[in-house]
């Protein structure tokens, strides 16, 4: 499960939100239903809402829920992401919708992204072509960075004077928002990050099972249908495990996996003829460890 | 699947840390085999004491004489069981995760040959050596199918037994005790398949003052190389000669001689199929395309342009959001404004995915009758299924059309189409020895590959039987631009019977993977006369150098059916230094009625095998030709 805080950012909230956000998430991570938390940053000009977003981070960071900060490249500044990164966001999601991918370089050229490390970076593109030109527009991205190119998974809206996302204007990226991504704003769980009605479904309970239980019943609520009752989305966008990338699971993984152990330490053929005989008599019995009828007693 | 650990044995003094590090791998699918070649004392101890315990995983082998090392890992392999063959040697040792991450990866990409992962190094106590490794850890490197950097490999990789086998075993130099066996395994398995890298340390390799590398200098190991570079030039028939002597290596291209038409082989599956496609407009996508939803209460119906008689067979073509099971029903009425279905036919659906591209198929039992209206509904099954089923269509100035394909049985259709494939070859000039028809019920990339073997000409041309050399210009043209452009592989624009495009200029989509055809549907209006190299080519009429089936190992025969193989195969030898030439100035026409059940999953295969290459994903340098036309 997924979900999105602060969509659209208007509806983020008050200050209560940033910990009920938290708790939520938290308490889903526990129960092992949570995927991570996808984090709109609002306009330069909502300075309150800014600060709350920054906060809920920092809760996040704090109880380790993976988190992912979206950034739309159309609208931003190189300072925006300076400030981010400030914050200590290492996961960032860069949304990019104009034909020439001059201007975003431009920006993130400009910005201390370049020169920080461990830091990681999607960029999500808005369009869905295959002409030439689009193919040149990825090739700038790779060229330029060592970010992860990839169609944009949502549909998104981020400029808040836009209202309900006018839902026969895409096909492809159209998303069912039903089990998988819980969309959090002030009003509640609402089924779509798109829909900005007031039909929401107040989740206040931090423990995870009365979450997902109320999450289950709301969504038994806008029906058995897979399309969403609001805004009438048709395709459900399938959850990929994308909010970490492979270096850093590999690295957790390694963190966890056995090392491996020298029972007997340089060249054997510079021992002693009684520490030789020790040795090859560990030896032997490591091995019969390891025979059928030893292993499980 | 297990991994069959193999070490050859000529030292003692570290043995044990190895036979350790195999004891203490956390997965159990493993089996470990050692040949003592004729080693010290302490490792003629150590292997006795081993083999007394009789452990069921573990075998000793002794060789009369010393074998040396590529003699003594074939003697290995060829005793041990195992679909993973991992090499280790005596005096290293792997790391706990190596077989677990060798099987795991290995069954996910099952086009891989060798995985190769990362190695440490550490001293004669086993203390960490921080140090750079001398053999670079990345993709190899190319120029027209010879590898550039034959040093970029090491310890440790596991390989696929089948592909091992299939490139002769080990391999070495008899006058460098048979060192070399590790490079020239590299080379071959390139060869029949891929090199996968897998990003993580799982071997250390041990520095010590007896190591068998410190017996061979600089100039032997270069030495060795050149010949390993020499004989895969060899092997792989390649027009390109070496110019340097160390690695890595430069290569001069050697210029194409002028070819023509009795220099090909023709290579053309043919499987028999007696079903004649009826003309509808909408059998192929197309422009003004949507998606209709089939949910339980919508029904498409549709008015056919014309009746349809003698239908046989007809595939609609879906998508799903999401996991899907229901029964897909199509009635056809003889009359348009009829109550009551002539036909009514069923077709069972399960889906555990969404995908937004298949085609599903109905037979009708009784051909009989004329049908001039049809309704397509769908019946989702009790279970509550999150997904929904949609309906590819087009809208037309008379109304919205079903994507759909209608086949009326023929009999001697498809060997007749097959007589006019081989009559426009005759018909260019070709001998018909030339000619290899291969007939068997099994993939087109196992029936080319299979076929291909019989052929000895430089060139090979595939042809799907369903296609026609559209004049006796095509061929000549083809075998022109291939020379003036230098390329290997070379594709004509493809039209379909009535004049339109079936396949233009190939292009990819770098974010999706999906690989396409420009123009398709299109009249021919000369917007794709047009040659450029291109990403991918496709396999319906397809001439190349056999150089590149030499370096690749062919067709991919892990694709069921007929679709997604030749993106693949092209992609391929575009990863191996190869080019792919669109030629749309020359025609071939496909008649295209084939019918593949696997079409989902072979593009899921396509994308999951080619999405670490986003460079082959984006069009190739533009270049001019080599020699003026």
């Amino acid at each position: 499960m997924f979900v999105v805080a602060g969509w659209p950012t208007s509806d983020f909230g008050d200050d209560s939100s940033v910990g009920q956000v938290a708790n939520l998430c938290a308490a889903l991570q526990d129960a092992n239903a949570l995927e991570g938390v996808l984090v709109t940053l609002p306009g330069p000009t909502e300075t309150l809402v800014r600060q709350r977003v920054f906060a809920l981070l920092a809760s996040l960071r704090r109880t380790s829920v993976p988190a992912v900060v979206i950034l739309s490249l159309d609208t931003i500044e190189a300072s925006e992401i300076d400030n981010c990164l400030a914050a200590g966001v290492s996961d960032f999601a860069f949304i990019e919708r104009s034909p020439s991918a001059r201007r975003a370089l431009e920006i993130v050229r400009a910005s201390r992204l370049p020169a920080v490390p461990h830091v990681h970076v999607r960029l999500w593109l808005a369009q869905d072509e295959c002409g030439g030109s689009h193919q040149h527009h990825i090739a700038a991205w790779r060229s330029s960075f060592d970010f992860v190119v990839e169609a944009a998974p949502l549909p998104f809206e981020l400029d808040a004077s836009t209202d309900a996302v006018e839902p026969t204007t895409r096909m492809r990226l159209e998303c069912e928002w039903q089990q998988n991504v819980v969309t959090f704003s002030a009003r509640g769980v609402v089924p779509c990050p798109a829909y900005r009605g007031t039909q929401s479904h107040h989740v206040t309970a931090t423990d995870a099972m009365d979450v997902l239980s109320t999450i289950r019943s709301w969504t038994s609520t806008i029906g058995g249908s897979s399309r969403c009752s609001t805004c009438d989305r048709r395709t459900r966008f399938r959850v990929e495990p994308w909010l970490r990338p492979e270096m850093e699971r590999k690295s957790a993984i390694a963190a966890a996996a056995p090392t491996y152990h020298d029972y007997i330490r340089g060249d054997a053929s510079q021992l002693a003829p009684d520490e030789l005989d020790r040795t090859l008599t560990g030896l032997e019995t490591r091995i019969r460890n390891t025979l059928p009828s030893r292993v499980g007693r | 699947m297990n991994c069959a650990i193999e070490v050859p044995v000529i030292r003692g003094g570290w043995l044990i840390q190895c036979i350790d590090s195999v004891l203490q791998q956390a997965s159990p699918n493993w089996s470990l085999s050692f040949l003592w070649d004729q080693g010290d004392a302490l490792s003629d101890r150590i292997l006795r004491a081993v083999e007394a315990l009789e452990h069921p995983r573990i075998r000793v082998y002794r060789s009369p004489g010393r074998l040396g090392i590529a003699r003594a890992r074939q003697y290995l392999t060829e005793r041990s069981v195992g679909e993973l063959v991992l090499p280790l040697d005596d005096d290293d040792v792997l790391h706990p995760q190596a077989v677990a991450r060798f099987v795991q990866t290995a069954t996910k990409r099952p086009w891989a040959g060798i995985l190769r992962a990362r190695r440490d190094f550490i001293d004669d106590r086993g203390a960490p050596v921080l140090m750079k490794d001398w053999f670079a850890f990345e993709p190899r490197s190319y120029m027209k199918g010879a590898t550039l950097d034959v040093t970029n490999h090491s310890h440790p990789y596991a390989i696929r037994r089948s592909v091992l086998l299939a490139g002769g075993g080990w391999k070495g130099f008899e006058d460098y005790q048979y060192a070399g066996e590790d490079c020239t395994c590299f080379m071959e398995v390139e060869e029949n398949a891929e090199i996968e890298l897998l990003d993580e340390t799982l071997y250390s390799y041990r520095i010590h003052g007896s190591r068998t590398s410190l017996q061979y200098d600089r100039s032997d190991a270069n030495e060795m190389w050149a010949r390993i570079a020499d004989d895969s030039i060899r092997r792989r028939k390649l027009r390109v000669e070496r110019v340097n002597d160390s690695p890595p290596f430069s290569y001069r291209p050697i210029a194409r001689p002028e070819l023509s038409i009795s220099d090909i082989d023709f290579v053309i599956p043919f499987i028999e199929n007696n079903e004649r496609e009826i003309d509808y407009t909408a059998s192929r996508p197309g422009e003004r395309a949507f998606t209709f939803p089939l949910a339980a209460d919508a029904r498409f119906i549709q008015e056919l342009e014309t009746p349809v008689n003698g239908l046989s067979r007809l595939e609609v073509a879906i998508a799903t959001n999401g996991p899907l099971m229901g029964r897909l029903r199509l009635a056809l009425f003889e009359d348009a404004a009829a109550f009551s279905p002539a036909i009514e036919l069923e077709e069972s659906l399960s889906f555990f995915k969404a995908f937004e591209f298949d085609m599903v198929g109905f037979r009708a039992r009784e051909s009989g009758g004329s049908f001039r209206r049809m309704e397509l509904m769908f019946v989702p099954d009790a279970l509550d299924c999150p997904g929904e089923l949609f309906l590819h269509a087009l809208r037309g100035p008379a109304g919205d059309n079903a994507l759909l394909r209608m086949f009326c049985h023929e009999p001697g259709f498809g060997r007749g189409r097959l007589d006019h494939c081989l009559a426009s070859i005759t018909r260019s000039g070709a001998d018909h020895r030339a000619i290899h028809v291969i007939e068997k019920r099994q993939s087109s990339s196992a029936n080319r590959n299979e076929a291909f073997r019989d052929t000895t000409r430089p060139l090979i041309c595939f042809l799907d039987d369903d296609a026609e050399l559209a004049s006796n210009e095509t061929l000549p043209g083809m075998l022109k631009s291939m020379r003036e452009w230098d390329a290997e592989l070379i594709g004509p624009k493809l039209l379909t019977p009535s004049g339109r495009l079936y396949s233009g200029v190939p292009f990819v989509n770098p974010v999706t993977l999906e690989a396409s055809v420009g123009g398709l549907g299109h009249a021919d209006n000369g917007d794709h006369d047009v040659t450029l190299l291109v990403p991918w080519l496709p396999s319906t009429v397809l001439l190349v150098d056999r150089a590149v089936m030499h370096a690749t190992g062919g067709f991919d025969e892990s694709y069921v059916g007929s679709q997604h193989e030749d993106v693949d195969f092209t992609l391929r030898a575009r990863s191996r230094g190869f080019s792919c030439l669109y030629e749309g100035r020359v025609a071939a026409l496909h008649h295209n009625s084939l019918r593949n059940g696997g079409f989902r999953r072979n593009s899921d295969y396509l994308k999951t095998r080619w999405r670490g290459r986003p460079d082959l994903f984006v069009w190739p340098e533009p270049r001019q030709p080599r020699v003026s036309g």
